[in-house]
């Protein structure tokens, strides 16, 4: 009966959502400030996706904060190639990127496999400010501040750049969903559970621990670098942003934790909330953002999904 | 129960194996083995060793020294997820269900991860059969933290059971049970051994150890005190000396 | 060598703010078993404490750093009872978002009343804000410098050091946070009032940050959003004592103190340095040796 509800959340958030996302541009194209819109489609679209590849994680029970530091490297490593050295095209620069980050990623995940929790969360959080300085102080590569300026994909159109960062988003939906529904879904609850038990029922928990960090981080590490092509600028302090670490962080618990729904509705949530606060308010509106996230928390601690399962519920019982 | 003879192959050898915590000797040069198709009871005192060496013998702990044998292989650093695999299931004394899993969750997790490969529809379908076989049907979309006792500790003999195991361990299985509640453990543990399953079980109530023991060993200190019959080891001096009081609470 | 001794000097008195802040967090993270991200926070409303009440009312840092500790423990206090109590004992990640949305929260309204100024450091300087310069072997130009105020703070810290140990070990508060941390239940059922001892607790953990906040407003310009960056050095150098470890927390922030001092002086570019240095000591630790450097 629980899971029967849960499912019917998610299809109803599926489908009404998803046909407002396609058909959005085109309900917008006649109002002013089209661009403006399809830009905070555009932001949407970027955190939702990072706050879901963040989950995926999440579920195994390992809290990262190295999503800002691969964000930034899926960045520098294709702009250092492309623009700076001019040594690859875009695409190739691209994928040697991808590579190069999940290459990282691996490592990273090795060494940290026996941290839990705290220790987890701080080690990821150290090799991000480590990543962080490094590609503020070996200017001589990175231009440190100083930054390096990008052209802009898909023509500088935006209604393309919406569409693009859709279709990525729906497939990491769809490849969430997947996990939600294979093997991968029942090895990360009990990891997340316990590990010891976990291999006792015969997971192998470092090859599902270690595969889930990489392939998150890769995923981070995409979305960094469609970031920093549709963005004409990236700087250190714009990619390894430990604030679109946090924020992918409040997302997902907003929304609600261990759901492919549940980052998408927070993304939407919190981003278009953090526009329209900073429009009424001129400064501050952190502030309001700040005491959202401690509401939340407080009062709503399985997020927006997990109330809205609890309303259906109270329903159909009643 | 006297003419039990231990002339069945043996499944699982324990060969001189010892685990030190420092200075601390949980267990000390312990050697024994299960045959096939027995119930194998651990007795002895609390701290005696006992959920140590089921520690060592599902590959939990690593050991100080000695070796193991599951049949004829040699699996003494064999990581515990293979040893799994492998055919060795286990409970935990303190029960360590996944809590954010349904019943029926956790039987499946159980079901996919034990066999080497099995598809998630099987493990499901298996998963169902389990739940239905160890009358937990009727709670199997239930939280597993929302379950009363007896039903956790059959849903963790149900996990266990679920990764196919031909040894399985079970720590404490008994304790907290009512009467009627252990007089139904033991006749599924019989039942489970009567498939061809051996156990292991470690165990504080002396009736339920008598009724399904085929075989019982004593620990104390680290050490094996005794092993025999049921009969043969509440008659035997040492045993008597370790137990000397405890013998009347049970 | 000179350069060497001066680094070794301006490293030791670096680590005394470390110290109380550091320790502060420990006992969150120890006793109450809370992860608290909004720590360093805490420790801006000191230093804002300390600037304020001198610009305005001339009193002295040195004395703010008690007042402000004081006024900060109920503020603590209050926080403890609206928020953090109802986190207890829920997953760590809940724990870790609610303080940073505390964090937010706390350094944006800071921003909002700083306005416009993006730092502040005090003016006039108090009179103890100049350096003594020791010569070395009788020889003027193998001289070091100490700044008095930070010698001053850094005895200050090793004095509030010294007490905390003190009422650690000596009061009954102190041993019944010694008792909760060991065992919570165990506590309550030989007569601890846990939740009490919590609340006292939480407010102690942050009146120490603030008392560091304070000391800071004397050696350094102080802005709205300080407190992060020493919310995170002193989860680092408590990853680095060991979790539970308040005597390898002086030790590791005097190891990372000097570190600091060090990669500052000798790397070339090094100031920017040396925050990506202390990170990445930690990250190895962590990867290393997890359970800590020091010995308990």
């Amino acid at each position: 009966m629980k899971i029967e509800t849960k499912k019917q959340t998610e299809k109803i958030f599926m489908i009404g959502g998803g046909a407002l996302i396609l058909l959005f541009p085109l309900l917008a194209s006649g109002l002013q400030g089209t661009s403006y819109f399809l830009t905070i489609g555009k932001h949407i679209f970027l955190y939702a996706t990072f706050a879901l590849a963040w989950d995926m994680l999440a579920r195994t029970g390992q809290v990262s904060f190295a999503h800002p530091a691969f964000f930034g490297l899926g960045a520098y490593f294709s702009a250092i190639l492309f623009k700076k050295y001019a040594v690859m095209g875009l695409i190739p620069s691209m994928i040697v990127s991808l590579i190069l980050c999940m290459a990282i990623a691996f490592a990273l995940g090795i060494v940290t496999l026996r941290l839990k929790g705290l220790y987890f969360a701080i080690a990821t959080l150290a090799f991000t400010l480590v990543m962080q300085t490094v590609a503020t102080q070996l200017d001589g590569v990175t231009n440190g501040t100083a930054g390096i300026t990008l052209p802009v994909i898909l023509g500088q159109n935006d209604y393309a750049i919406y569409y693009f960062f859709v279709i990525f988003m729906g497939a990491i939906i769809f490849l969430s969903e997947y996990v939600q529904r294979s093997k991968y879904h029942y090895s990360f609850t009990a990891i997340r559970s316990n590990e010891e038990v976990a291999k006792v029922v015969g997971i192998d928990i470092v090859k599902d621990k270690v595969l889930i960090f990489t392939v998150s981080s890769g995923i981070a590490a995409l979305l960094g670098m469609f970031y920093a092509y549709t963005s004409n600028f990236i700087d250190p302090a714009s990619t390894f942003n430990l604030e679109i670490g946090t924020m992918g962080l409040a997302i997902a618990v907003l929304g609600g934790l261990y759901s492919t729904i549940g980052p998408i509705i927070g993304g939407f949530i919190l981003v278009v909330l953090q526009e329209v606060l900073s429009n009424i308010v001129d400064t501050g509106y952190m502030l309001v953002y700040g005491l959202v996230i401690i509401l939340v928390i407080l009062f709503l601690p399985k997020g927006v999904v997990g109330l809205w399962n609890h309303i259906a519920e109270k329903k159909k019982s009643s | 129960m006297e003419s039990y003879s231990r002339e069945k192959e043996i499944v699982l050898k324990i060969d001189k194996i010892s685990k030190h915590f420092g200075g601390l000797k949980a267990v000390d040069g312990i050697s024994f083995d299960l045959r096939n198709k027995e119930i194998l009871a651990v007795i002895g005192p609390n701290g005696a060793g006992k959920t140590t060496t089921f520690n060592l013998i599902s590959g939990v702990l690593p050991l100080t020294s000695g070796q193991i044998y599951f049949k004829d292989t040699e699996i003494t650093n064999i990581q515990p997820n293979k040893r799994c695999k492998m055919g060795i299931g286990r409970t935990f004394q303190i029960m360590q269900l996944f809590d954010d899993m349904s019943v029926l969750d956790n039987i499946t997790t159980g079901a996919i991860f034990g066999h080497a490969n099995r598809s998630l529809k099987e493990a499901k379908k298996k998963a169902e059969e389990i739940c239905e076989r160890l009358h937990l049907t009727e709670y199997k979309d239930y939280d597993s933290s929302e379950l009363p006792l007896a039903h956790r500790k059959r849903l963790e003999i149900a996990r266990a059971y679920a990764t196919g195991p031909e040894i399985l361990l079970l720590d404490e299985i008994m304790e907290g049970l009512n009467m009627v509640e252990a007089k139904e453990m033991v006749d599924l543990i019989k039942s489970i051994r009567d498939e061809g399953i051996s156990v292991i079980s470690i165990d504080h109530v002396m009736h339920t150890v008598k009724e399904m023991a085929d075989w019982v060993i004593v620990v104390n200190y680290g050490q094996m005190l005794t092993q025999g019959t049921y009969n043969e080891v509440v008659n035997s001096p040492e045993v008597i000396e370790a137990y000397l009081g405890k013998e009347e609470e049970d | 060598m000179e350069t060497f001794i001066q680094v070794i000097v301006n490293g030791v008195l670096q680590s005394g703010i470390y110290m109380i802040t550091t320790i502060g967090l420990a006992i969150a993270v120890g006793i109450v078993t809370i992860i608290n991200l909004s720590h360093g926070e805490f420790l801006m409303i000191g230093a804002f404490i300390g600037y304020l009440f001198y610009q305005i009312l001339g009193i002295d840092p040195l004395i703010s750093i008690v007042l402000a500790g004081m006024i900060v423990f109920f503020l603590g206090v209050v926080t403890y009872e609206v928020s953090m109590k109802k986190v207890l004992f829920t997953p760590e990640i809940n724990q870790l978002i609610l303080t940073f949305g505390i964090s937010i929260f706390l350094h944006n309204l800071a921003k909002i009343l700083a306005g416009a100024k993006p730092s502040f450091s005090l003016h006039p300087e108090p009179a103890y804000s100049k350096a003594w310069n020791i010569n070395l072997i009788g020889d003027a130009k193998l001289g070091i410098g100490i700044s008095v105020a930070k010698f001053i703070i850094f005895i200050v810290a090793l004095g509030i050091v010294i007490g905390l140990f003190y009422i650690l070990k000596n009061t009954k508060i102190g041993k019944s946070m010694r008792a909760v941390e060991q065992n919570r239940y165990g506590a309550s059922v030989v007569g601890v009032n846990v939740v009490n001892t919590f609340r006292i607790a939480f407010g102690i953990s942050v009146a120490l940050a603030a008392s560091a906040g304070v000391m800071l407003c004397i050696v350094v310009s102080i802005d709205p959003h300080m407190g992060f960056g020493y919310t995170l050095k002193a989860f680092a150098i408590i990853m680095m004592a060991g979790l539970g470890n308040l005597k390898g927390v002086l030790w590791a922030s005097l190891t990372m103190g000097i570190i600091e001092s060090a990669v500052g002086t000798y790397v070339p570019g090094g100031t920017g340095w040396s925050d990506g240095v202390f990170f990445l000591i930690i990250l190895i630790v962590l990867i290393v040796k997890p359970e800590g450097l020091f010995k308990k």
